[in-house]
């Protein structure tokens, strides 16, 4: 038995309050019933407080495209990418992930692979090492990969101490073995990678080889359209399955995030 | 539709400007501020004025016709005081510095050019403007100009009426030899093209008829002389010019008949007085004598003399006669000949005349008429220098004089304010609309479809927190309060200053 499937097995062996698939790891879902629901607003983590709203209907959107195109795909790895920082990326990544979290039958892997500037672990207020980078440079087994978020169904791989060698660490064997197997043993488990962005590295494109799906996230006024364009060339066509646009004027729903969304019964009682 | 339209774009500049209201109160507090504080920098300047009635004395003054344009009068003040000569005598009473040099000198006659200003306020009224950088300046300037007006304006005047009633005068005098010349041109024209003016197309035509008819009548005449000579000289080549006369041949009875023949012959062509008839007479008279004397012994030929043929010397005679009628036929023929010529070149040179003389006569109305105008207007200018002189013509009167300015006319500091917020205001928002033409990045979903040819599977709105939400109404709050307060204190020094132009402040 590799280390990888070791750590899996160990995961799944834990408790898991919030219920989910069977065949998912397990994790300290506990803790999560200490979570702050304020503090999910305060993160903008819609999805998992608020079971409608003008932000959560487009999450579900998004999450009903990229699962179709999974599906179409027979895959289950989705990136997402920008072409700069400051877009949204990596909160589009979590509201998709708890959206996905969300659903029936499915459960949700949510891999930080910015190992530059690991963001996710602060956004989910999770511990963030022992992470990928940690893993892929051999410092710590799987078993300590997986980080429980409070949310049922979602388990986050942060990315770990930061380092500047994560092309190295990313096109490495180690990564793709440990790719392969998350989609190998939890094939009802949808992951969700946060890339780094696209123009300042080259993380995104390697990462982009074990993707079955890639989502490209822009802010409406952030990057400039050539760097956006730019940054879309760098991918197969065949691969990106749309773009998510962050802060919208066209969506009718430009003013504050309000309290009079309906609460999600995820969340209910909680905090 | 368009008010839709246009609503959509205010819509639109409106949504940008809370986009980028960054850039709009970075802009919008600075300048404000500077022009506020600026305008407390600036110069400022006092204006005085005196009110000054235009009297007329009615009397003489409807006797102009036309009476006086007040306007007119108004520019003539103004230019005369601003005769560099008014000027100056202006700030010599003014007790003004008037420098060291010519330079100097004329520095402050153009400054004064620019500090003295007419302005009508109807009804024979006007005011006369001065301003200065002091209040007292202003004071006795506009003290100085106005009485400096009243006491050289008549002078001017008087002058001014004389100097346009010679010039009238020596304009009546131009034309007048003009409009003679004018005359003289017509009088000539007319003797000249007597058959050539206007109206003798009918009297040209009926000459040149008539003229025609004599021509053909003289030509049929001429025809028949012409045959009549050719017959002449047929019968002339057929008879001897000399004859034998002889008595037995020529018995004095049957001689005598062929002479009385021959002489009724030259009497149908000639007078009594002509040669011929005189000579044919004296020799039938001497033929008769003989045969009476003789009787029995008067000579009856037969002795052998030649004498002249009377028949030939008759024919030639006759022959003579034609050939004179012939030659004053034709005379007469090329007389009507050139006759008609002169009738048709005449006829054919009517309208160019015709123009000539119209132009002539233009003239001399163009001119008629301007004499006429200028002696109406010399009469009119007499009546004027009639009424300047005798001093009953318009007089200026100081109505309500210079008061000292109690508070400075300029700068109009909360005008300025006012202006310079607006200004403010609208630079931020251009420069706030400027930076949103100039952002190259995506806004909307339909951009980002057409230019990247994806689908946009999600458009999620911007997400603010409870303490983003409660930090944005705080800092809405703040910035309503920083805001009112700035504008608060803006429209306070704008207030005083208007309270202190309006004498509510001293």
């Amino acid at each position: 038995m590799s280390k990888i499937e070791e750590a899996l097995a160990k995961i799944q062996s834990k408790p898991r309050p919030g219920g989910g698939s069977e065949s998912l790891p397990r994790v300290d879902l506990p803790a999560a019933m200490n979570v702050d629901r304020e503090a999910f607003v305060e993160r903008r983590i819609v999805t998992a407080v608020f079971e409608s709203g003008p932000a959560v209907e487009e999450y579900k959107k998004l999450r009903t495209r990229v699962l179709a195109w999974l599906r179409a795909a027979e895959g289950n790895v989705v990136m997402l990418a920008s072409a700069g920082g400051k877009e949204g990326k990596s909160l589009t990544a979590v509201n998709l992930a708890v959206s996905v979290a969300r659903e029936l039958h499915q459960t949700a892997l949510l891999i930080d692979a910015d190992l530059r500037r690991p963001h996710l672990h602060q956004l989910l207020d999770v511990k963030g090492q022992p992470g990928l980078s940690d893993f892929l440079m051999g410092k710590g087994d799987l078993s300590g990969l997986f980080h429980s978020t409070g949310i049922p169904k979602l388990t986050l791989v942060p990315a770990g101490t930061p380092t500047a060698r994560s092309p190295e660490l990313l096109a490495s064997q180690r990564m793709g073995d440990f790719l392969k197997e998350v989609r190998r043993r939890y094939q009802d488990r949808i992951v969700i990678l946060d890339a780094p962005p696209v123009l300042p590295a080259t993380d995104a494109v390697i990462l982009a080889n074990h993707a079955d799906g890639i989502v490209f996230v822009v802010r409406a006024g952030g990057s400039a359209r050539e760097d956006v364009q730019q940054a879309v060339r760098q991918f197969d066509p065949r691969k990106v399955i749309g773009v998510a646009l962050n802060g919208a004027i066209d969506t009718g729903h430009y003013s504050a995030y309000g309290y009079h969304y309906v609460t999600s019964p995820v969340m209910a009682g909680v905090g | 539709m368009t008010t839709k339209l246009n609503l959509r774009e205010w819509a639109t500049y409106l949504g940008v400007i809370r986009r980028r209201w960054i850039w709009v109160a970075a802009v919008f507090f600075p300048v404000s501020a500077a022009v506020a504080v600026t305008v407390f920098f600036l110069p400022r300047s006092f204006e005085a004025d005196a009110l000054i009635l235009i009297e007329r004395r009615e009397p003489l003054m409807r006797k102009i016709p036309g009476g006086y344009d007040f306007d007119q009068y108004l520019l003539t003040l103004r230019q005369m005081m601003m005769s560099e000569t008014n000027l100056r005598a202006i700030a010599s009473k003014a007790d003004m510095d008037l420098g060291k040099n010519e330079k100097a000198l004329r520095g402050l006659v153009e400054k004064l050019q620019k500090t003295v200003s007419f302005r009508n306020k109807g009804r024979d009224l006007f005011e006369v403007r001065v301003s200065g950088d002091t209040a007292q300046e202003a004071y006795v300037l506009a003290g100085t100009v106005s009485s400096h007006l009243v006491e050289t304006s008549l002078a001017i005047r008087r002058r001014e009426a004389g100097v346009a009633y010679d010039f009238i005068q020596h304009q009546l005098e131009n034309f007048r030899n003009k409009l003679q010349e004018a005359e003289e041109r017509l009088k000539f024209f007319k003797a000249e093209h007597v058959e050539e003016m206007p109206g003798t197309e009918n009297t040209n035509l009926s000459r040149l008829q008539q003229t025609k008819t004599d021509l053909q009548a003289v030509q049929l005449q001429v025809r028949e002389l012409a045959e009549k000579r050719t017959q002449l000289k047929e019968q002339i080549e057929t008879e001897e010019p000399m004859i034998l006369a002889t008595t037995d041949s020529a018995p004095a009875g049957i001689r005598t008949q062929q002479m009385e023949a021959a002489l009724a012959q030259a009497l149908l062509t000639y007078t009594e007085k002509h040669p011929d008839v005189a000579r044919l007479k004296a020799e039938i008279a001497a033929a008769k004598a003989a045969m009476a004397k003789g009787g029995k012994g008067a000579p009856t030929g037969g002795t052998g003399t030649t004498a002249a043929n009377p028949i030939f010397q008759q024919l030639r005679a006759s022959l003579a006669a034609v050939e004179a009628d012939l030659a004053a036929a034709q005379a007469r023929e090329a007389a009507l000949n050139a006759r008609i010529g002169d009738y048709r070149r005449k006829t054919v040179s009517i309208p160019e005349a015709e123009q000539k003389y119209r132009q002539i006569v233009r003239d001399v109305d163009v001119t008629a008429g301007i004499y006429s105008n200028l002696l109406g207007k010399l009469e009119d200018a007499r009546i004027q220098k009639e009424v300047e002189i005798k001093d009953e013509g318009i007089s200026l009167k100081i109505m309500d004089p210079a008061k000292l300015p109690l508070h400075p006319a300029k700068p109009n500091r909360p005008l300025i304010i006012l202006i310079g917020v607006l200004a403010a205001l609208g630079l931020g928002g251009a420069i706030a609309v400027l930076r949103e033409l100039l952002d190259r990045s995506f806004r909307s979903r339909q951009e980002v479809e057409e230019e990247l040819h994806l689908s946009v599977i999600g458009a999620i709105p911007e997400i603010s927190t409870p303490s983003e939400d409660r930090r944005s109404a705080q800092r809405l709050r703040w910035a309503v309060v920083g805001t009112s307060a700035y504008l608060c204190v803006l429209a306070g020094v704008a207030g005083v200053e208007l309270a202190r132009q309006s004498g509510i402040f001293r």
